[in-house]
């Protein structure tokens, strides 16, 4: 397979990172990111950028919320079925 | 009813619906238990305000019972449930603050080239980590807040709450293709937005 550019590369990084890639290509982007700092480098941060995304929204619930929805939905219900 | 809940010693999210439905309350426990941190993190991650992300889980749990009927079973319990989430959720955005000004073609700007030119220098990684820092998470908040809500709706989806990306074009009416880009260009805006972190952290500039 020819080698790649660095724009291919981006092109196809939410497929090869999934491996979803044909083996062919995934190979050849493989070896690109070998020889290149700059996708070495964009790949890092790329990575990075989604672990930090999760850590921003990895947020559970403040304590006895769930409760007190439970209790609207339960009242709403009644009212409606009263109605 | 298709069913995300395959656990046959549990009852299907559909079973607890009815069963709620005919006046069993822990069944709407089971479903919260299921369901409700994953509601939460979907409606805060858009409004960022928790009454507001409460009030659109009471609304999505109503409509849900409401609309039960309508439900053909086509697609899975869960994606039905976040469809109604999203829908409510920037129905409460809307009457927030309006619609949204910041536009799809805003971000697509972001793309290649200027990802490449933005990007270069030497690769060098630092033995100590220090991407989990209160700095990089300040930024990053910053820049989600610049996000289309739709870009953050499949942020959320794929990379928080871990979907496929055939669930998120399910659940979006999107293909797994418009996903993918849409994941993608959200991703690079972000990046982007962290780079002059990025270059302290792999140059120590």
């Amino acid at each position: 397979m020819r080698s790649l550019t660095c724009k291919e590369v981006l092109q196809h990084l939410v497929e090869y990172l999934e491996n979803e890639l044909t083996p062919e290509l995934h190979q050849a982007i493989q070896g690109h990111i070998e020889k290149c700092p700059f996708c070495q480098r964009l790949i890092e941060s790329y990575k990075r950028t989604i672990t930090l995304f999760q850590k921003a929204n990895h947020i559970e619930p403040p304590e006895g919320s769930k409760e007190r929805v439970k209790k609207k939905i339960i009242a709403q219900m009644v009212k409606q079925t009263d109605v | 009813m298709r069913d995300t809940n395959s656990n046959p010693n549990q009852p299907s999210d559909g079973e607890l619906v009815e069963r709620f439905l005919k006046g069993d309350k822990t069944a709407l426990d089971e479903l919260l238990q299921r369901y409700y941190s994953r509601v939460y993190r979907l409606a805060y991650g858009i409004l960022r305000n928790p009454q507001d992300a409460e009030e659109v889980i009471q609304e999505v749990f109503l409509r849900v019972f409401q609309k039960l009927e309508s439900f053909k079973g086509e697609s899975s319990f869960s994606s039905w449930l976040y469809r109604v989430a999203i829908n409510t959720t920037y129905m409460k955005l809307r009457d927030r603050k309006g619609v949204s000004t910041f536009s799809f073609d805003q971000v697509g700007k972001l793309l290649d080239e200027e990802m490449i030119k933005s990007g270069s220098g030497e690769w060098v990684s630092r033995p100590d980590d220090e991407l989990l820092t209160e700095e990089a998470l300040k930024i990053i908040s910053e820049a989600i807040d610049q996000l289309p809500d739709d870009f953050k709706t499949v942020l959320i989806l794929r990379d928080v709450e871990g979907l496929s990306t055939d669930e998120v074009a399910e659940i979006l009416g999107l293909t797994p293709a418009a996903v993918k880009s849409r994941l993608h260009r959200a991703r690079l805006f972000l990046r982007d937005k962290l780079e002059d972190f990025y270059k302290q952290l792999f140059e120590g500039g």
